[in-house]
Order: C-alpha cells, then structure tokens, then sequence
C-alpha cells in the first residue's frame, strides 16, 4: 500500500516520456494483450513490456559512439568522424489513447508500436485508423469517452503479420494412456502507432496543475 | 530426438529431473498439463490482480470498488479493468477525473472514510 501511494503522490506524466529513453533496450517485449501477458508480471515489468525497442538502432549507436570520443581523445581525426551524441530524439508529444482493437483494450503511445490480432487483409506498410478511442490522457487534461471519444482516430502503421511464440498444448489424462502434444503459434499483427489526432473538441477534464 | 527436447524443456529442474530421462520425461509431462491449465487460471488470476488495484485506487479517492464500478457502468464508460488498473497506477489525475465522473453519477457510499494524509517520511513507511 505504501508503494501505491508512493506512485499516487509521485508519478506524472514526465518521467514516463523520458523513461522511455532508458527502456529501449530492454528485453524482448511482452506486450499487453491477454493471451501472452506475463503471468504475474509486476507493475514494473509491465512498464517495461510496454515501452518497445523501437529506434533500436539510435540507442545503440549513441553508446559506442560516446565511448569512442572518451578513449580516443587525443585522436582528433577519430572525434571528427565519430558524430556527437545524437541529440535527444524528436520531441514526442505527450499523450497516449486508450485505443479497443479486436475487443481487447490497449494503452497507445504515439511512436511505438503493440501485438494485436491479427488484422485480416492488411498488408505491410498499411496505413491504418482505429477510430474506437475509448480515452485520450494529455500532459494536462484528459478526454474520457461515453463510450467512444468523437472524431478521435488513432493512426498507425501496419509493420508485420507474424506468428505468436508457440505454446505447447499437451493434454493427458492418466492411467487411460491418452496423450496429445500439440503446438500453436496464433497469428498477430505488429502494427507502430504514428499519431492521435482528432480528440480536441470533446468534453475534457482539465487539470488545474 | 524426442530426449534432446525434453531435456531442453527440462532445464531448471530440481535434482535428477534434468538429467534422467525417465523422471525428466515425468516431470516434464507435469509441466505441460500445469501450463495447460494455467494457461486458464491466468485470465482469472490477472483480472483479480487488476480488481485489487482499482480497488486500492479508488479507495485513495474514497470510493470502493463496488460503487466505482457501478458508476463506471451507468455512465457507460467501457474502459476494462486492466486498462483501469494501469491508470490507477501511472496515470493518477486521469483516475482522479474517472472516479469524480463514477461519484457524479452514483455517490453509493456515503460513509467513505479517506485514509488519513501521511506528510514526510511516513509517506514512505
């Protein structure tokens, strides 16, 4: 109960955008949905499991990069050709969605991306709008729809049609030696949200912080 | 063939259950028929977690979980209840706006007690 206050008194919206920096290399994502979430998975392994390794890339880079203008000082021509840091990527705007896909409920943020169903007859690199918005939570004001929040659409982009981790299905009944070991792999769809738009002529609740 | 795969889903096991064939194989049968129905017991487990949640949540605000909920239904916001467990959690003042709309629209139980304000250090304890 002491941590539940903790996180009341404590949490606001900005230490999850920047947390999401820290946790792009985490560990191969469990995403939210019902069927893979991890059994008993502690609030911040959830964190985590949400926030994806999406510029993968851009975290890596920045690392062996910083460690190259450490050791390699006296070398001016390694400086010169290793880039600085990257700067901070481009300032995401604040705000996430609570999005219904395939009647499972997901919490969105723009730039990442989650497992859903998978989406029949979309292709890769399909532009896509999911437009049953159930809320939209912005750094100071949140949009709670009755049940839907109007006109709001969520946008996103169809990255790949792939297989979930399969699971074993071993059914056993003893001493009636009936045995069947069945494996399953259900399709899912990755798709990477890009944006929320739409949202800002609903009754809202505004803070006053 | 069929060793090889057991004893790959054999690993972590306790004593001679990793390394012999005959008790692996048991174990290993064991393992699956569990994950089979856990498989099941998880929905119900999770959903559980995430009521205990909400219900720690609201409770913060004044309300319980029964009378949030009920609230929650008249006013036919169909957010589930793992969705409200992760904003009870991370998004405090979205919560706040959730339960004041379940309190307009059903204020249920008036003898309500809020848990008395910690300052400092005893916030911790």
């Amino acid at each position: 109960m002491a941590s539940a206050t903790l996180a009341f008194f404590s949490s606001s919206f900005t230490p999850t955008a920047t947390l999401s920096l820290k946790h792009k290399s985490s560990a191969p994502k469990t995403t939210l949905s019902f069927s893979n979430f991890g059994f008993l998975s502690p609030h911040s392994l959830t964190l985590s499991s949400r926030r994806s390794p999406s510029p993968l890339p851009k975290s890596s880079e920045s690392e062996p990069s910083v460690i190259e203008v450490e050791s390699s000082e006296p070398n001016s021509e390694a400086l010169q050709v290793v880039e600085e840091p990257p700067p901070e990527l481009p300032k995401r705007e604040e705000i996430f969605a609570v999005v219904m896909i395939g009647s499972r409920q997901y919490i969105v943020f723009p730039g990442r991306y989650i497992y859903t169903q998978r989406l029949k007859g979309a292709d890769v690199n399909d532009k896509i709008i999911l437009n049953r918005v159930l809320l939209v939570g912005t750094k100071t004001s949140t949009y709670i729809g009755k049940p839907v929040v109007p006109n709001a659409a969520v946008h996103a982009v169809v990255e790949e049609q792939g297989l979930n981790p399969k699971v074993m299905v071993f059914k056993y009944k003893k001493k009636k030696n009936y045995r069947r070991n069945i494996g399953h792999r259900q399709p899912n769809t990755r798709i990477r949200i890009t944006g929320i738009t739409g949202y800002q002529d609903s009754p809202a609740v505004t803070l006053d912080s | 063939m069929n060793k090889d795969k057991i004893f790959k889903l054999a690993k972590g096991f306790r004593g001679r259950a990793k390394n012999c064939i005959r008790i692996a194989r048991e174990r290993v049968e064991k393992a699956l028929q569990y994950s089979y129905r856990d498989r099941r017991t998880k929905k119900r487990d999770m959903r559980s977690l995430w009521i205990e949640r909400i219900n720690a949540g609201s409770r913060l605000h004044g309300v319980n979980y029964n009378n949030f909920m009920h609230g929650l239904m008249k006013e036919n916001i169909q957010l589930n209840r793992k969705v409200l467990s992760e904003l009870s959690m991370h998004e405090p003042y979205s919560f706040k706006a959730l339960v004041d709309i379940s309190q307009n629209a059903f204020p249920g139980n008036k003898k309500a007690v809020l848990p008395p304000r910690k300052e400092g250090i005893s916030v911790v304890l």
